[in-house]
Protein backbone atom coordinates (compact mmCIF):
# COMPACT_ATOMS: atom_id res chain seq x y z
CA UNK A 1 0.00 0.00 0.00
CA UNK A 2 1.35 3.16 -0.94
CA UNK A 3 1.21 5.79 1.63
CA UNK A 4 1.21 9.60 0.88
CA UNK A 5 2.16 11.95 3.44
CA UNK A 6 1.03 15.61 3.23
CA UNK A 7 2.06 18.57 5.00
CA UNK A 8 -0.73 21.30 6.08
CA UNK A 9 -0.48 24.67 6.93
CA UNK A 10 -2.70 27.90 7.58
CA UNK A 11 -0.70 30.73 6.01
CA UNK A 12 -2.65 34.20 6.60
CA UNK A 13 -3.51 35.84 3.79
CA UNK A 14 -4.81 39.77 2.89
CA UNK A 15 -2.66 41.67 5.12
CA UNK A 16 -3.99 44.85 4.59
CA UNK A 17 -7.07 46.76 3.65
CA UNK A 18 -10.37 46.13 5.34
CA UNK A 19 -10.00 42.65 5.66
CA UNK A 20 -6.83 42.81 8.00
CA UNK A 21 -8.50 45.51 10.36
CA UNK A 22 -10.85 43.40 10.72
CA UNK A 23 -8.98 40.17 11.70
CA UNK A 24 -6.87 37.69 10.53
CA UNK A 25 -7.95 35.42 8.01
CA UNK A 26 -5.78 32.40 7.11
CA UNK A 27 -5.76 29.89 3.79
CA UNK A 28 -4.97 26.50 3.94
CA UNK A 29 -1.87 25.04 2.06
CA UNK A 30 -1.34 21.76 1.51
CA UNK A 31 1.63 20.20 -0.12
CA UNK A 32 2.47 23.84 -1.06
CA UNK A 33 -0.62 24.09 -2.91
CA UNK A 34 -3.45 26.58 -1.68
CA UNK A 35 -7.10 25.52 -1.13
CA UNK A 36 -10.12 26.53 -1.48
CA UNK A 37 -10.38 26.87 2.02
CA UNK A 38 -9.79 29.99 5.04
CA UNK A 39 -10.33 30.18 8.42
CA UNK A 40 -11.34 32.90 10.87
CA UNK A 41 -11.44 33.39 14.67
CA UNK A 42 -14.35 35.64 15.98
CA UNK A 43 -13.32 37.89 18.48
CA UNK A 44 -16.15 39.99 20.88
CA UNK A 45 -15.77 42.81 18.85
CA UNK A 46 -17.30 40.63 15.74
CA UNK A 47 -20.36 40.34 17.38
CA UNK A 48 -23.93 41.90 16.53
CA UNK A 49 -26.84 43.54 18.51
CA UNK A 50 -28.25 40.10 19.24
CA UNK A 51 -24.83 38.98 20.98
CA UNK A 52 -23.77 36.51 18.31
CA UNK A 53 -21.87 37.19 15.08
CA UNK A 54 -22.30 39.70 13.22
CA UNK A 55 -24.47 39.00 10.14
CA UNK A 56 -22.89 41.50 8.39
CA UNK A 57 -19.63 40.11 9.43
CA UNK A 58 -19.70 36.76 8.14
CA UNK A 59 -20.81 38.22 4.95
CA UNK A 60 -18.01 40.20 4.87
CA UNK A 61 -16.31 36.88 5.35
CA UNK A 62 -17.74 35.66 2.99
CA UNK A 63 -17.25 38.33 0.42
CA UNK A 64 -13.33 38.28 1.30
CA UNK A 65 -13.35 34.13 0.98
CA UNK A 66 -15.51 34.40 -2.45
CA UNK A 67 -12.59 37.01 -3.88
CA UNK A 68 -9.89 34.95 -2.92
CA UNK A 69 -10.93 32.07 -4.76
CA UNK A 70 -11.59 33.79 -7.98
CA UNK A 71 -8.64 35.27 -7.86
CA UNK A 72 -6.54 32.28 -7.11
CA UNK A 73 -8.71 30.81 -9.94
CA UNK A 74 -8.19 33.44 -12.48
CA UNK A 75 -4.30 34.58 -11.92
CA UNK A 76 -3.08 31.58 -9.64
CA UNK A 77 -2.84 34.21 -6.62
CA UNK A 78 -4.22 36.92 -4.70
CA UNK A 79 -2.55 40.04 -6.32
CA UNK A 80 -4.03 40.60 -10.00
CA UNK A 81 -2.37 43.08 -12.18
CA UNK A 82 -2.41 46.63 -12.34
CA UNK A 83 -6.51 47.24 -13.50
CA UNK A 84 -7.47 44.23 -13.07
CA UNK A 85 -9.32 41.73 -10.73
CA UNK A 86 -12.81 41.07 -9.80
CA UNK A 87 -15.75 43.07 -7.76
CA UNK A 88 -18.96 41.67 -6.34
CA UNK A 89 -22.11 42.12 -8.69
CA UNK A 90 -24.08 40.10 -6.33
CA UNK A 91 -23.96 38.24 -2.93
CA UNK A 92 -27.24 36.41 -1.76
CA UNK A 93 -26.45 34.97 1.98
CA UNK A 94 -28.54 32.75 4.08
CA UNK A 95 -28.14 32.66 7.80
CA UNK A 96 -27.93 29.13 9.27
CA UNK A 97 -26.72 29.92 12.53
CA UNK A 98 -25.35 31.84 14.38
CA UNK A 99 -21.07 31.58 16.68
CA UNK A 100 -20.16 32.91 18.87
CA UNK A 101 -16.55 35.00 20.62
CA UNK A 102 -13.55 32.13 20.85
CA UNK A 103 -15.06 29.90 17.85
CA UNK A 104 -13.37 29.28 14.53
CA UNK A 105 -15.23 30.19 11.31
CA UNK A 106 -14.23 28.30 8.16
CA UNK A 107 -15.16 29.17 4.74
CA UNK A 108 -15.25 27.36 1.48
CA UNK A 109 -15.95 28.32 -1.74
CA UNK A 110 -16.49 26.80 -5.26
CA UNK A 111 -16.80 28.51 -9.12
CA UNK A 112 -20.13 27.81 -10.11
CA UNK A 113 -19.75 29.11 -13.84
CA UNK A 114 -16.57 31.10 -15.26
CA UNK A 115 -17.39 33.16 -18.68
CA UNK A 116 -15.12 35.73 -20.33
CA UNK A 117 -16.27 38.55 -17.65
CA UNK A 118 -18.44 37.19 -15.19
CA UNK A 119 -17.87 34.62 -12.58
CA UNK A 120 -21.06 32.39 -11.05
CA UNK A 121 -19.74 31.12 -7.62
CA UNK A 122 -20.87 30.14 -4.20
CA UNK A 123 -19.47 29.04 -0.95
CA UNK A 124 -20.85 28.46 2.96
CA UNK A 125 -19.35 29.39 6.07
CA UNK A 126 -19.33 26.71 8.93
CA UNK A 127 -17.82 26.46 12.69
CA UNK A 128 -16.90 22.89 14.52
CA UNK A 129 -18.52 21.43 17.44
CA UNK A 130 -16.29 19.74 19.87
CA UNK A 131 -17.12 16.70 18.39
CA UNK A 132 -15.31 17.94 15.23
CA UNK A 133 -18.63 18.01 13.53
CA UNK A 134 -19.47 21.00 11.40
CA UNK A 135 -22.34 23.39 12.15
CA UNK A 136 -23.93 26.12 8.87
CA UNK A 137 -23.31 29.93 9.42
CA UNK A 138 -24.09 30.67 6.26
CA UNK A 139 -24.39 29.43 2.45
CA UNK A 140 -24.16 31.94 -0.30
CA UNK A 141 -24.26 32.36 -3.95
CA UNK A 142 -22.73 35.15 -5.47
CA UNK A 143 -22.36 36.69 -8.86
CA UNK A 144 -18.45 38.69 -9.65
CA UNK A 145 -17.44 40.94 -12.34
CA UNK A 146 -13.83 40.18 -13.97
CA UNK A 147 -12.23 43.60 -14.34
CA UNK A 148 -10.52 44.15 -17.68
CA UNK A 149 -11.87 41.97 -19.30
CA UNK B 1 -27.06 45.11 23.21
CA UNK B 2 -24.44 47.11 21.43
CA UNK B 3 -23.65 46.46 18.04
CA UNK B 4 -20.00 46.02 18.35
CA UNK B 5 -19.13 45.08 15.14
CA UNK B 6 -20.82 48.38 13.61
CA UNK B 7 -18.75 50.33 15.68
CA UNK B 8 -15.53 48.40 15.26
CA UNK B 9 -15.80 49.46 11.35
CA UNK B 10 -17.14 53.01 12.04
CA UNK B 11 -20.69 52.67 11.11
CA UNK B 12 -23.59 54.96 12.69
CA UNK B 13 -26.55 53.57 12.74
CA UNK B 14 -29.86 54.88 14.40
CA UNK B 15 -33.19 53.56 13.43
CA UNK B 16 -33.37 52.53 9.98
CA UNK B 17 -30.64 55.23 9.16
CA UNK B 18 -26.95 54.35 8.48
CA UNK B 19 -23.98 56.18 7.87
CA UNK B 20 -20.12 55.52 7.08
CA UNK B 21 -17.39 57.99 6.49
CA UNK B 22 -15.65 55.81 3.83
CA UNK B 23 -10.92 55.67 5.19
CA UNK B 24 -8.21 53.98 5.48
CA UNK B 25 -9.73 51.12 7.49
CA UNK B 26 -12.54 50.12 4.72
CA UNK B 27 -9.34 49.22 1.67
CA UNK B 28 -10.31 47.23 -0.62
CA UNK B 29 -8.73 46.25 -3.98
CA UNK B 30 -6.88 49.28 -5.86
CA UNK B 31 -9.59 52.65 -4.83
CA UNK B 32 -12.25 50.95 -3.93
CA UNK B 33 -13.45 50.13 -0.77
CA UNK B 34 -13.90 46.51 0.27
CA UNK B 35 -17.97 45.46 -0.91
CA UNK B 36 -17.77 44.13 2.66
CA UNK B 37 -18.00 47.39 4.73
CA UNK B 38 -20.65 48.32 2.32
CA UNK B 39 -23.07 45.02 2.73
CA UNK B 40 -22.48 45.72 6.68
CA UNK B 41 -23.83 49.31 6.78
CA UNK B 42 -27.22 47.61 4.93
CA UNK B 43 -27.40 44.83 7.27
CA UNK B 44 -26.87 46.88 10.53
CA UNK B 45 -29.24 49.39 9.08
CA UNK B 46 -31.47 46.71 8.29
CA UNK B 47 -31.41 45.77 12.23
CA UNK B 48 -31.77 48.74 13.53
CA UNK B 49 -35.57 49.57 12.66
CA UNK B 50 -36.98 49.68 16.20
CA UNK B 51 -39.81 46.91 14.63
CA UNK B 52 -37.98 44.49 14.33
CA UNK B 53 -36.83 44.09 17.88
CA UNK B 54 -36.63 40.48 18.73
CA UNK B 55 -36.77 39.67 15.08
CA UNK B 56 -33.14 38.05 13.52
CA UNK B 57 -32.00 38.21 10.33
CA UNK B 58 -32.41 35.08 8.02
CA UNK B 59 -31.37 36.04 4.59
CA UNK B 60 -29.83 38.46 2.54
CA UNK B 61 -29.73 39.80 -1.34
CA UNK B 62 -27.21 42.47 -2.09
CA UNK B 63 -26.55 43.91 -5.04
CA UNK B 64 -23.76 46.12 -5.90
CA UNK B 65 -24.84 48.71 -8.39
CA UNK B 66 -21.58 50.78 -7.84
CA UNK B 67 -18.40 51.37 -5.98
CA UNK B 68 -17.37 53.45 -2.81
CA UNK B 69 -13.75 55.15 -2.79
CA UNK B 70 -12.03 56.38 -0.23
CA UNK B 71 -13.41 59.56 1.20
CA UNK B 72 -16.91 59.09 0.38
CA UNK B 73 -19.79 59.74 2.41
CA UNK B 74 -22.53 56.33 2.83
CA UNK B 75 -25.84 57.24 3.32
CA UNK B 76 -28.17 54.35 3.92
CA UNK B 77 -31.86 54.17 4.56
CA UNK B 78 -33.68 50.81 5.74
CA UNK B 79 -37.20 50.40 4.81
CA UNK B 80 -39.71 47.88 6.57
CA UNK B 81 -41.62 46.43 3.41
CA UNK B 82 -43.90 44.12 5.30
CA UNK B 83 -44.31 42.60 8.46
CA UNK B 84 -46.06 39.64 9.79
CA UNK B 85 -46.22 37.25 13.29
CA UNK B 86 -42.91 35.62 12.25
CA UNK B 87 -41.76 37.52 9.38
CA UNK B 88 -40.42 40.54 8.23
CA UNK B 89 -39.22 41.95 4.72
CA UNK B 90 -36.76 44.70 4.62
CA UNK B 91 -35.63 47.26 1.90
CA UNK B 92 -32.37 48.90 1.94
CA UNK B 93 -30.85 51.55 -0.15
CA UNK B 94 -26.94 53.04 0.16
CA UNK B 95 -26.26 55.67 -1.52
CA UNK B 96 -23.71 58.54 -1.99
CA UNK B 97 -24.99 61.53 -2.67
CA UNK B 98 -27.61 60.98 -5.65
CA UNK B 99 -24.92 58.03 -6.52
CA UNK B 100 -26.97 54.52 -5.77
CA UNK B 101 -24.42 51.92 -4.57
CA UNK B 102 -26.20 48.85 -3.16
CA UNK B 103 -29.81 47.65 -3.14
CA UNK B 104 -30.81 45.18 -0.28
CA UNK B 105 -33.67 42.77 0.50
CA UNK B 106 -33.51 41.27 3.73
CA UNK B 107 -35.98 38.42 5.77
CA UNK B 108 -36.21 38.28 9.47
CA UNK B 109 -37.95 35.89 11.52
CA UNK B 110 -39.61 36.20 15.07
CA UNK B 111 -37.14 34.79 17.10
CA UNK B 112 -37.69 32.53 20.06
Amino acid sequence: MNVIETSEAWHRVFDDGFTAYIGAVERLVCDGKPQEMLRFRLEPHHMGPDGASSRGLLMALMDTMLWAVILENIYGCLTPPSGEGATTVSLNADFLGTATAGETVYGVGEITRRTRSIVFISGRLFTRNADGNERGLLSALGVWKILGA
Amino acid sequence: MHAVFADFIGLEIQNGFGRVQIDHRHAGDGPVSHGGVTISLAEATAVSLPALQGFICVSAANQLIGPARREDELVAHATLVRKTRTLAFVYVCVHQKQREILHAQFVFEKGD
